[in-house]
């Protein structure tokens, strides 16, 4: 009996490792910190603010933000913007990003994930499709992942066909195709002080 | 009869608005309409500055010609708050109470009832676009899931025989049939859509059985539309539109985006 459970225990391992070797770097590291993000939205120990803070902590090792910061105003108007300009849009970028997410949380409930296999785009670039289910019906989301300097990193996530990043590049492009650079970075600073009072009025329960 | 006068702006938007982007093709794309013309950035690997660490990484955002045209925008915006608040002051809150009173896995149920009835206009869109395989699936869905699924309320179809949903409606076979959008047209209560998915949706709500509750009573068919709206977004808490309008520095650019998006992709498929 303990050598049939050994035995089990060593194929478990073996298959394990075998999966891991076809599974390409991007889609272990996008699948670790989905499962990680997930374990602490379904503890029910856990206080929700406490959960954001961690949620967010994951989602910086994963998310490429410079990278998402910069497709998200496309090359044209990216080269037009100075260094203090680059860095304050950045920054301001990742927070209204942050809080995007961070807000929508506490919608999470009975959501499960499946991931199909990731298409390699090229050698620094891949694309990982999963399948989100909710309130049984099914909704496609697609990961887009660079390999940049500091690893596999998020650049974009399309959500039944919507790519985030194609949607800020948008509201970005429309004002700045009639106004100036310091027109969208002062719609950006309103946006952020916007999104402090609303968390302030409602503290997340 | 609310039913008419619901829809008679409608007419009058896509007849007015079709005469608008006939016209409007003439014009060459000026500076009016900036939307979300970005297709033409083949590699963003380029515009790397030297301080960015990605520069050596080749991405391009793999984005369609997304090209929306945006013909009547005062008027879509007017239209768009209109909406958006009908939505804030009318759909969320009764959502809400909606929502307490009803338990979620009724709410669930509602909405696969819901999804069967409409049945007949996915299964003629199927077949519209050649796709028998879609359309067989549509009719064995509708017999599994309107006799084992108890009248349409579950879907076992889905569940056990791995019969998926094939969402197809008119605006995605004028699609398939390369009938460009046309402009952008934010439509009253309907919410976004463009010339093609405007005439697209006729043709759906023709092919809808719930319109024939009209012959009933015009009360009945709108109230009942309504009450399918509002499971819904019982169902998806607003989610969705809150969450892509409340983070957006231009709520109606985004909602635009995400619409014309959605909408090529589901052309795609």
């Amino acid at each position: 009996m303990r050598r049939v459970s050994c035995l089990l225990l060593f194929f478990l391992l073996l298959s394990q490792a075998a999966v891991a070797d076809v599974e390409s770097e991007a889609e272990e590291k996008l699948k670790t910190s989905v499962d990680k993000v997930f374990t602490i939205l379904t503890d029910e120990e856990m206080e929700m603010d406490q959960k954001k803070i961690k949620v967010v902590e994951i989602t910086n090792t994963v998310f490429g933000y410079p990278l998402m910061a910069k497709l998200s105003l496309g090359k044209k108007h990216w080269s037009k913007f100075n260094p203090e300009q680059k860095a304050e849009f950045t920054s301001l970028f990742i927070k209204l990003f942050q809080d995007f997410y961070v807000d929508k949380l506490d919608l999470f409930s009975d959501e499960k994930v499946t991931f199909q296999p990731s298409v390699i785009v090229n050698k620094k670039k891949v694309q990982i499709p999963t399948v989100l289910l909710s309130k049984e019906k099914e909704y496609s989301m697609l990961y887009k992942m660079a390999k940049t300097k500091n690893g596999w990193r998020i650049y974009d996530i399309e959500i039944e066909g919507v790519s985030l990043i194609h949607t800020y590049r948008s509201q970005y492009n429309h004002i700045l195709e009639s106004g100036e650079i310091e027109d969208l970075l002062t719609k950006m600073r309103e946006k952020k002080i916007e999104n402090a009072k609303v968390l302030e009025n409602n503290p997340s329960s | 009869m609310r039913k008419l006068v619901i829809l008679i702006p409608f007419f009058v938007l896509t007849t007015y608005t079709f005469n608008i982007s006939v016209y409007a093709e003439d014009v060459p794309d000026s500076k009016e309409q900036p939307a979300v013309a970005v297709s033409d950035d083949k590699s963003l690997a380029n515009d790397a500055t030297d301080e960015d660490e990605d520069e050596d990484v080749d991405i391009d955002i793999e984005m369609e010609a997304t090209f929306v045209k945006d013909s009547i925008q005062p008027l879509n915006r007017a239209m768009f708050t209109f909406n958006d608040k009908v939505y804030y002051w009318f759909f969320r809150p009764l959502s809400k109470g909606y929502e307490a009173v009803v338990p979620e896995k009724a709410r669930i149920g509602v909405r696969h009832f819901f999804t069967n009835v409409r049945t007949p206009g996915r299964f003629v869109n199927c077949l519209l676009q050649g796709k028998f395989k879609g359309a067989g699936t549509e009719l064995l869905r509708l017999v599994i899931n309107s006799t084992i699924g108890g009248a349409g309320f579950s879907d076992p179809a889905a569940k056990y025989f791995k019969l998926d949903l094939y969402d197809e409606d008119f605006g995605q076979t004028l699609g398939r049939y390369n009938v460009g959008a046309g402009t952008f047209i934010e439509l009253p209560l309907f919410g976004p859509s463009n010339v093609r998915d405007g005439i697209g949706l006729l043709g759906d709500i023709v092919l809808d059985p719930i319109t024939f509750l009209s012959f009933v009573s015009p009360f009945l068919s709108t109230g009942v539309s309504s009450y399918n709206t509002l499971n819904e977004v019982s169902i998806d808490k607003g989610d969705t539109y809150e969450g892509l309008v409340e983070s957006a520095i231009d709520p109606y650019i985004v909602v635009q985006d995400a619409y014309t998006q959605n909408r090529a992709k589901k052309i795609r498929e």
